[in-house]
């Protein structure tokens, strides 16, 4: 799945959320609400490094949260989105997409 | 839980419940030991004398109509003969060795019911072990909890897989896609079996899709850890939601009179119902203690009548999760693909629909029948 999708969103809204210590950009996609950071979630394939798409896209690693999966985050979460973009044309991304943050919807 | 074609809430009822707590009035007309299928009484097919069936003696399992059939509660309350998932009067399964973790937005651990229950806890907001709820309101995880989890105490109610080992693990309220996944690793790392899930987004990005479906099939030391996913309460199509993963076990709700509960979301990948209960009959389980939690009629405890009673899809979840504990007690190298498998082929094809192949996209395989499924399982 491709995030392109999120090049035409509807609405946009920017507020900081208590516990993210960053700005939150919120979008609404078809009445669901999610949030953007600085922070993008990549999953490379099996022959590729991080240090690649760091070094080109001048991201800085948080943590490997699985296996070839990293959280990065850009220097200016304005570029968020278009970063992921990018980093998802990339020859060796598996995928790339924001890291999102999402309400958890009791049921 | 459901709120008016909403999400999840808590449900007014036009009248108060005067049920007697009398245990006199408990007895069953079911029992777990023998039931009649395709016109021949089969035995349970397992003999241990290490593990003794036990009659259940829980004051307020005489209103767990979710569990089976009481038939003076049932009759006051127009509830199908049928409409339980045929647990019993009396057990020998209790998840004896099965690790469970739930993931929800807080847990009462000082509740008497779950004593030496809880085995490990986290909170993905503070990163400490303190889960209790962030509001003195807070009741769903508790709630959740209990279903699967309360103690055989002769104090309140029966919990499906009461001698489980629970780890609870707290999530936000507004949660990124990194610690959504950072909850499903510390389960993993913390040897859960199941994981429970009573929540869902309806919007589930690839990785965290990715990170299910690879507990799911690499888990448990290559068996697939089961992970069970409430399908939500909004009477619609289940969508990009978590519970449509195909891994996942997507468990809808079925109501007193044995159908579909009208909420109960839908659609290709959905496997399962389980009781899920309505406005006039919700799901007896705990509540958070004293003057935390919502319940009205008791301080510990969400009974079936309370005017705040438990309903949903997330009600629905915990009973065929704590239904795999027993499951996986019975037979612990059941795969995850095996368990799926059984959920399919011994639920009950209730409702009025044609199942296609066994199948349904608002009924899925049927209705959980836990007798069926334990006497299907060899030693």
């Amino acid at each position: 799945m491709r995030y392109m999708f999120l090049l035409v969103l509807l609405t946009v809204h920017i507020y900081a959320i208590e516990n993210f210590n960053t700005t939150v950009i919120t979008y609404k996609i078809n009445n669901i609400t999610v949030g953007i950071t600085n922070k993008i979630i990549i999953k490379l394939d099996n022959n590729q490094t991080i240090n690649k798409y760091l070094n080109d896209f001048n991201l800085t690693k948080i943590k490997q949260i699985g296996k070839n999966l990293f959280l990065v985050k850009v220097s200016d979460n304005n570029q968020t989105l278009k970063v992921s973009n990018q980093l998802t044309q990339m020859e060796g991304v598996k995928y790339a997409h924001p890291d999102f943050i999402k309400k958890i919807i009791k049921r | 839980m459901i709120k008016k074609l909403n999400y999840s809430f808590v449900i007014s009822l036009a009248f108060i419940f005067t049920a007697c707590g009398s245990t006199e009035n408990k007895s069953s007309s079911a029992t777990a030991l023998s039931f009649v299928e395709d016109n021949v009484t089969i035995e349970d097919n397992i003999t241990n004398e290490e593990n003794p069936t036990k009659l259940i003696a829980e004051p307020y399992f005489y209103q767990q109509w979710y569990l089976e059939k009481n038939e003076e509660f049932y009759t006051k309350n127009n509830i199908d003969e049928n409409a339980s998932i045929h647990f019993g009067t009396d057990y020998k399964y209790t998840g004896q060795g099965v690790t469970i973790a739930i993931i929800d937005d807080g847990l009462d651990t000082t509740h008497v019911e779950l004593n030496n229950t809880i085995i490990a806890t986290y909170d993905i907001s503070t990163k400490t072990t303190n889960v209790a709820h962030s509001s003195m309101s807070g009741y769903h995880g508790t709630a959740v909890t209990g279903i699967i989890g309360a103690k055989d105490n002769t104090i309140g109610i029966k919990g499906i897989a009461s001698n489980s080992q629970i780890i609870f693990l707290k999530h936000k309220e507004g949660m990124s896609d990194s610690e959504t996944i950072e909850l499903f690793n510390k389960a993993k790392e913390l040897g859960a079996d199941i994981i429970n899930c009573s929540w869902g987004t309806y919007n589930v990005s690839e990785s965290v899709k990715e990170v299910i479906q690879d507990l799911s099939i690499k888990g448990r030391d290559g068996k697939g850890i089961i992970i069970v996913f409430a399908t939500g309460n909004d009477g619609q199509d289940m969508g990009n939601d978590e519970s449509s993963i195909p891994e996942v076990i997507a468990v809808g709700s079925s109501d007193k009179e044995n159908l579909r509960a009208w909420y109960s979301n839908y659609g290709d990948n959905i496997d399962v119902l389980a009781p899920g209960g309505d406005f006039d009959l919700g799901i007896t389980t705990l509540d958070d203690t004293g003057e935390n939690g919502i319940g009205t009629l008791s301080e510990d405890y969400l009974l079936a009548n309370d005017e705040n009673s438990f309903i949903g899809t997330s009600a629905s979840a915990p009973i065929v999760t704590g239904t795999i504990a027993l499951m996986l007690e019975k037979n612990p190298n059941l795969t995850r693909v095996e368990v799926e498998n059984l959920l399919h082929n011994k639920s009950d094809k209730i409702g009025n629909l044609d199942y296609i192949d066994g199948f349904n996209e608002y009924y899925g395989y049927g209705k959980i029948n836990v007798f069926k499924l334990l006497y299907s399982i060899g030693i």
